[in-house]
């Protein structure tokens, strides 16, 4: 009896639910896979590409917004507005990227477009319902920049989904992560090569829908 | 601080006789100081402390500034000022110069009063 009151009950309040746009951000260090992760979901739901990927640290310097993704998992619909962010970092330096073969002059201007995509990805968070944190799984988790943002994340009491990526690389430990920070939704993923997106998007369903 | 004869070389405690009458070994009237030791630059220990320095330097989440322009290229960025303010303080170099770019300042406080002014006109 029971159940049925709690079936009737979430049945009513998904009639009279208004259907609401949820922007959701993805986020992280340089190089985690967020572009890959958001080409991705992307691609998945509408067969469109969301930008560019490389090696090369600080790909993404403008941040790059996706709208209308209507995601189905778990029984709901859920819509989506996807924001690929630059990669947060505390120190950017041209000699980096130098590197890669770079030369002196292009390497500058990208250290300074990667410094304005830091600040550009911050004020995004203003305008945000929730956030996909993507962490490089091969990586330690305890970095400033993993700690500072699920800090401030929780200070703005943000929903958050750590994507533990690259679970393809067989050094990947998304235990690590998880041990690192119990307290949030953790779910591991290659967004290269698809493995458990489906548990994501059930994720993504239940958080932001 | 001892005096050495700088012809001979013999050593002679401060003040004593001998610096005054000449030395009595060679006949030399000319003497040096012999610094002490803790004087001589430690080279080592200076570097070390050059580089605690450098490390207090580094960008904290103290740090007053958000940004700091290290050279053109070479960025520090203070990630935990520029989640919790909406203000942005570039510093230059090592901190010894900061700019406030007072435009962008005035914006956001501007647009804040703005919010606040139409939540109170929604209220009333």
């Amino acid at each position: 009896m029971k159940k049925m009151q709690i079936r009737l009950f979430s049945w009513i309040k998904k009639l009279f639910k208004k259907d609401r746009m949820a922007k959701i951000g993805i986020y992280g260090p340089p190089n985690a896979g967020k572009t890959t992760l958001a080409n991705r979901v992307v691609r998945d739901w509408t067969g469109d590409a969301v930008g560019p990927v490389s090696h090369i640290p600080h790909e993404t310097r403008r941040a790059r917004r996706r709208e209308g993704i209507t995601i189905e998992a778990n029984g709901t619909t859920v819509s989506l507005d996807i924001v690929d962010t630059p990669g947060l970092a505390t120190k950017i330096d041209f000699h980096d990227f130098m590197a890669f073969g770079m030369k002196e002059e292009e390497a500058k201007r990208r250290a300074k477009e990667a410094t304005e995509g830091v600040i550009e990805a911050v004020k995004w968070l203003e305008d945000l319902d929730g956030v996909i944190l993507v962490m490089d799984a091969t990586e330690d988790p305890f970095t400033q920049v993993n700690v500072t943002v699920i800090g401030n994340m929780e200070a703005r009491h943000l929903p958050l989904i750590i994507a533990a990526n690259k679970i393809d690389i067989p050094e990947a430990s998304p235990t690590r992560i998880r041990s690192a920070f119990p307290q949030h939704t953790l779910v591991p993923i290659s967004a290269l090569e698809g493995q458990n997106i489906e548990t994501l998007y059930d994720e993504i369903a239940n958080r932001f829908g | 601080m001892p005096h050495r004869c700088i012809k001979c070389h013999t050593t002679y405690e401060e003040g004593t006789a001998e610096i005054l009458n000449g030395c009595p070994k060679c006949g030399n009237n000319k003497f040096e100081y012999i610094k002490e030791e803790k004087d001589e630059p430690n080279i080592g220990k200076i570097i070390e402390e050059t580089h605690v320095t450098q490390q207090n330097r580094k960008m904290t989440p103290d740090s007053v500034e958000s940004v700091r322009i290290v050279t053109p290229g070479e960025y520090e960025l203070n990630l935990d000022s520029l989640l919790k303010k909406e203000d942005i303080i570039l510093g230059i170099r090592d901190g010894d110069r900061y700019i406030v770019p007072l435009t962008t300042v005035f914006e956001t406080h501007s647009k804040d009063k703005d919010k606040k002014e139409k939540k109170r006109e929604t209220k009333q």
